[in-house]
């Protein structure tokens, strides 16, 4: 039984222009002690999701479908009940560390109020509890790191600090939002690494949401590709880089700039992403899309369909050998070679 | 190699640290960039790559004179420009043009697009104001814009797009240098793909020289011919392309290249990882000694007393490290 | 924090020395070259004969050349008169009686008193005016200002904001007005004009004379403060650090009050602090209108009788609290955020 299960999300958007679907019809599901990557461009719809099951989202956004965590249906939770679950069963670290930390508190009143929020110690066991935290994610000296405040602290630190934060409560779900994509590479590496480090530790699921195909393949166990508000592709991550099958992906791939040739024309996707307040027919990457058929152009969209044999699901048109003979070119070196 | 078309000796920028309760004096200046040499040849790129902090951005703003020169100098197609004012300085500025890493932020958004990448014309006072559009088309045509486009505002286009429009604002003066700060890096990776080879078309095109700056050196891996790794101000380590990616001498260089994520998981598992610790430090109080030896996992005792030089091998090869790695 | 607290206060120091400058050039040199109204003239009371008036310039002190006067306001006004002052201007009387005469803003033309005493008697009913009326303005505006914030285009939201442009819009003198004719003329609820001195024991008389101008008065600001917390509270809530407070599970109260609110205060901070110092230089309309006899109503009746030390003191005497004030807004803002203290 998987601790998170979505099915059939629709978020939705009230805005002057219309109604925009920025989550259209999504279904995954995330096991304890699991990692899902969810990857995609921006405006992909993969935040929008994040905030859904957080319970996040303003009021002019509707949510639809089923988002079960544990034994809690989180669709149509009345946010009083939601609240108390936010930062204790499921908790979340978001892009920016330098604008997610409050500037006008320590470090230690924004930990301990994360502590007192849903457990009922005292104080001093609750900054006994922010040291252990912050000494868990790598950080020197925790004792003094409560003092000061966030712009005292590298990019890296903040971070840190944010991790530390939403592991407080030992949450069942962690949900990272480009939690590495503000960070210079080599404060990346840290992150990941810390990451990878704790995954062991916590015995939480993860939703990393990204749009780095580096990170997925460094932290992550499955992976879903999203392309304007659907998922195209889902699949393990070895599975995913060794016979990559959607078109979008094959695009993603190729386009990874360290692993073109010398030489060579880098691959390019024409185009930019559609609209979601006016999405095209049919299959969304179809405009975009070099093989796209004229039943790519039309409703109804390809639906998610098993690939034999590899517990992967595409939702494509092709043809199950177009789909091996194209994916092969766009395969990682070591099983293409 | 061709002639060299921008050359920098010794480049050093700083900025004023001050202090004082009414007036303020300079007690010291961070050398935000701190004797950096580099040259640049007809139609290469040469990429210049580092982390927040290593002064990349300012030896960048350095280059087209947008910031003050403490010391060196900076020639031109062989006229030194470390100092030139009005007239010169002007034409210097029409030959070496910059693009910037946010086209949001670097577009008016009152102002419609045409106008905007028209504006440099009008401030060098090139060709009849009829002239001027269809210039402008031209350039936008080039770049892969629809011309009819000419009247629209910044907000109707996409990210990749905006980057067009700040690539076809640089090339609109006929440069022979283009300083691309992070061209980039605040774009989709599937847009990313479209700028870079825009930005080969138009070298090979127009023979057009490039300064790439950037943070990550698997990002400038395609467009550059030449690599200069950035640390504190200082450059650690110089080469081709190929010389740096495949045989990084300094332990940073190494480290840059090890850190990006792989985007093969087979490989990402196995590889072995150098993830330096800590954070980079304060230009402020540079450490002692090499710059890096903090953060070195090859550090020696004497990495902390001895400043390395950066020696340049006959290939061009060249690296500041007392303990150079294999190659 | 120290270091910062030197630094404002001797920039504050230099702001009023620039005032007593531009006010001395300008009441002095510049009134008597433009307007041929000597002070020494006006001084020797009325028609007075030539021989008069070259008495009162010695007495004065104005015949001598200018920068040693502008030297003497200086130094009066920091050290007060000296006795050789004391024995030119009032000599025979005891000391009280010559403290009533002079002091260190300089004497009345029009009345044979201080512009220290002058400002000192009017000063306290300013000052009251302006506590009741900032304390009205500062419980209408917040919370109104943070509920629509909180809830964009509710009705409260569009209610607040009619409130804004009726305040903003009418003047203070017609709402004042309107209000001593209904509420303390026809159904007497208030009095008509008039101040009491507040006591401690009961404080009822002084509040009750000061409520209605000070609520007209606050009116006017409120309408402003509601549109600023409004907006500031509106960023502050899309923040990510506020976001970040929702997904730890803080309470939306929770969120607004101890994540929001005081990121939101810096700017509602600094603007009441100017306020308050602007206003403790006298509300002249609200004065005037209920006949309350402040600063403002005695900066009128200064003007009205060309008593030019009366109105350059009064004209210093703001630009002090609002410097005061300045410096005040610029310590609650570096204990409010961290990052200020730093510069």
């Amino acid at each position: 039984m998987a601790l998170l299960t979505v099915k059939n999300l629709r978020t939705t958007f009230r805005t002057d222009d219309g109604p925009v679907c920025a989550v259209d019809g999504v279904s995954l599901s995330v096991d304890a002690g699991q990692v899902l990557g969810i990857v995609g461009e921006s405006g992909c719809g993969k935040s929008a999701m994040s905030l859904s099951i957080m319970g996040l989202l303003p009021t002019s956004a509707t949510v639809e479908g089923s988002i079960q965590l544990g034994e809690h249906q989180l669709v149509g939770m009345p946010n009083s009940e939601l609240r108390t679950l936010r930062g204790s069963e499921v908790a979340m670290i978001f892009q920016d560390p330098m604008t997610s930390l409050n500037p006008v508190m320590t470090i230690g009143w924004q930990l301990e109020e994360a502590v007192r929020l849903h457990q009922k110690v005292s104080r001093r066991e609750a900054r006994a509890l922010a040291v252990a935290g912050l000494a868990a994610v790598a950080i020197p000296s925790p004792e003094e790191r409560l003092k000061t405040y966030p712009h005292e602290l590298s990019g890296g630190m903040r971070q840190r600090v944010m991790i530390a934060m939403a592991l407080l409560n030992r949450p069942r779900l962690l949900i990272a939002d480009e939690p590495t994509t503000a960070l210079d590479v080599t404060t990346q590496a840290q992150i990941l690494e810390l990451m990878r480090d704790l995954r062991s530790e916590v015995d939480a699921a993860i939703v990393l949401i990204t749009h780095d195909l580096g990170v997925v393949a460094e932290v992550c166990d499955e992976v879903a590709v999203m392309y304007a508000g659907r998922i195209v592709e889902r699949a393990s991550v070895d599975e995913l880089f060794a016979r990559p099958q959607h078109p979008y992906t094959w695009g993603l791939l190729a386009s990874l700039p360290g692993r073109n040739r010398a030489g060579e024309r880098l691959h390019q996707i024409v185009g930019s992403p559609p609209s979601l307040m006016n999405p095209p027919a049919g299959c969304r990457f179809a405009p975009r899309c070099a093989m796209a058929m004229d039943v790519c152009r039309a409703d109804p969209a390809p639906a998610l369909t098993e690939v034999a044999a590899s517990g992967a699901v595409v939702a494509c048109h092709l043809d199950a050998a177009t789909r091996a003979r194209e994916g092969a070119r766009f395969a990682s070196s070591e099983d293409s070679a | 190699m061709s002639e060299p078309i921008l050359t920098a000796t010794g480049l050093t920028i700083g900025f004023p640290v001050k202090r004082g309760i009414i007036f303020q004096r300079e007690v010291a200046r961070v050398q935000a960039v701190d004797g950096v040499d580099l040259t640049l040849h007809q139609g290469e790129t040469l990429a210049i790559v580092g982390e927040s902090g290593c002064g990349k951005t300012t030896l960048a703003r350095g280059l087209v004179r947008l910031r003050d020169i403490d010391a060196g100098s900076i020639t031109f197609m062989g006229e030194d420009i470390t100092r030139q004012r009005g007239r010169p300085l002007s034409d210097f500025r029409r030959q070496v043009t910059m693009i910037f890493q946010d086209p949001i932020a670097s577009l008016d958004p009152r102002m419609r697009i045409g106008q905007s990448m028209q504006e440099p014309l009008d401030i060098h006072s090139i060709g009849m104001p009829a002239e001027r559009k269809r210039k402008v088309q031209e350039a936008m045509e080039r770049v892969g814009l629809n011309p009819e486009h000419y009247n629209r505002f910044p907000h109707e286009f996409s990210g990749g797009q905006r980057q067009r429009i700040g690539i076809a604002r640089a090339i609109i003066l006929e440069p022979r240098v283009i300083v691309c700060d992070e061209p980039v890096s605040a774009l989709d990776v599937s847009v990313q793909a479209q700028i870079v080879n825009l930005l080969e078309d138009l070298q090979r095109d127009l023979g057009l020289s490039y300064i790439v700056i950037a943070h990550d050196l698997d990002v400038v891996r395609r467009l550059a011919d030449r690599v200069q790794v950035m640390y504190l101000g200082r450059v650690v380590e110089q080469g081709e392309g190929e010389q740096v990616y495949n045989h990084p001498r300094h332990p940073y260089s190494k480290a840059l290249l090890s850190a990006r994520p792989i985007a093969d998981p087979k490989l990402a598992r196995s590889r072995e990882r150098i993830v330096l610790q800590g954070d980079v430090p304060s230009p402020i109080k540079p450490p002692s000694g090499c710059r890096f030896h903090p953060r070195c996992p090859v550090a020696q005792a004497s990495c902390s007393a001895h400043d390395p030089r950066l020696e340049v091998a006959a290939d061009g090869h060249g690296w500041a490290c007392a303990y150079p790695l294999a190659p | 924090m120290v270091r910062f607290l030197i630094r404002r206060i001797l920039g504050g120091a230099f702001v009023v020395l620039v005032v007593t400058l531009a006010v001395f050039v300008l009441f002095g040199p510049v009134l008597t070259w433009k307007s041929n109204i000597s002070p020494a003239r006006l001084y020797a009371g009325k028609n007075p004969s030539p021989q008069q008036i070259e008495r009162v310039k010695a007495l004065l002190g104005l015949d001598q050349p200018y920068y040693v006067q502008y030297a003497n306001t200086l130094r009066r006004l920091v050290t007060g008169p000296t006795q050789d002052e004391r024995d030119r201007i009032c000599p025979g009387s005891t000391a009280a009686e010559c403290d009533q005469l002079l002091g260190r803003f300089g004497s009345s033309f029009a009345k044979q008193r201080s512009v220290d005493s002058l400002i000192w008697s009017r000063f306290p009913v300013t000052l009251s005016l302006a506590i009741v009326a900032a304390l009205i303005w500062m419980l209408i505006s917040i919370p109104f200002g943070v509920l629509s914030a909180i809830r964009p285009r509710s009705l409260l939201d569009r209610g607040s904001t009619v409130f804004v442009l009726v305040g903003q819009s009418l003047p203070v003198y017609y709402i004042g007005l309107l209000a001593l004719y209904f509420l303390a003329y026809k159904y007497g609820l208030f009095p008509l004009s008039g101040y009491e001195n507040f006591s401690i024991t009961n404080p009822w008389p002084w509040l009750y004379h000061l409520l209605l101008p000070a609520t007209v008065l606050a009116l006017q600001f409120a309408a402003l403060y509601v549109r600023i917390t409004r907006s500031q509270m509106l960023d502050t809530l899309n923040e990510d650090y506020v976001r970040t407070a929702r997904a730890k599970g803080a309470s939306e109260s929770r969120v607004v009050v101890r994540h929001a609110l005081r990121n939101a205060s810096l700017p509602i901070v600094t603007m009441f602090g100017l306020d308050l110092g602007l206003l403790l230089g006298g509300a002249i309309l609200i004065e005037v209108t209920f006949g309350l006899q402040g600063l403002g109503a005695l900066a009128v009746e200064a003007a009205k009788r060309l008593d030019v030390p009366t109105t350059a003191g009064i004209v210093l005497f703001s630009a002090i609290l609002i410097v005061v004030a300045n410096i005040i807004v610029d310590v609650v803002c570096a204990t409010l955020d961290p990052r200020i203290r730093l510069e």
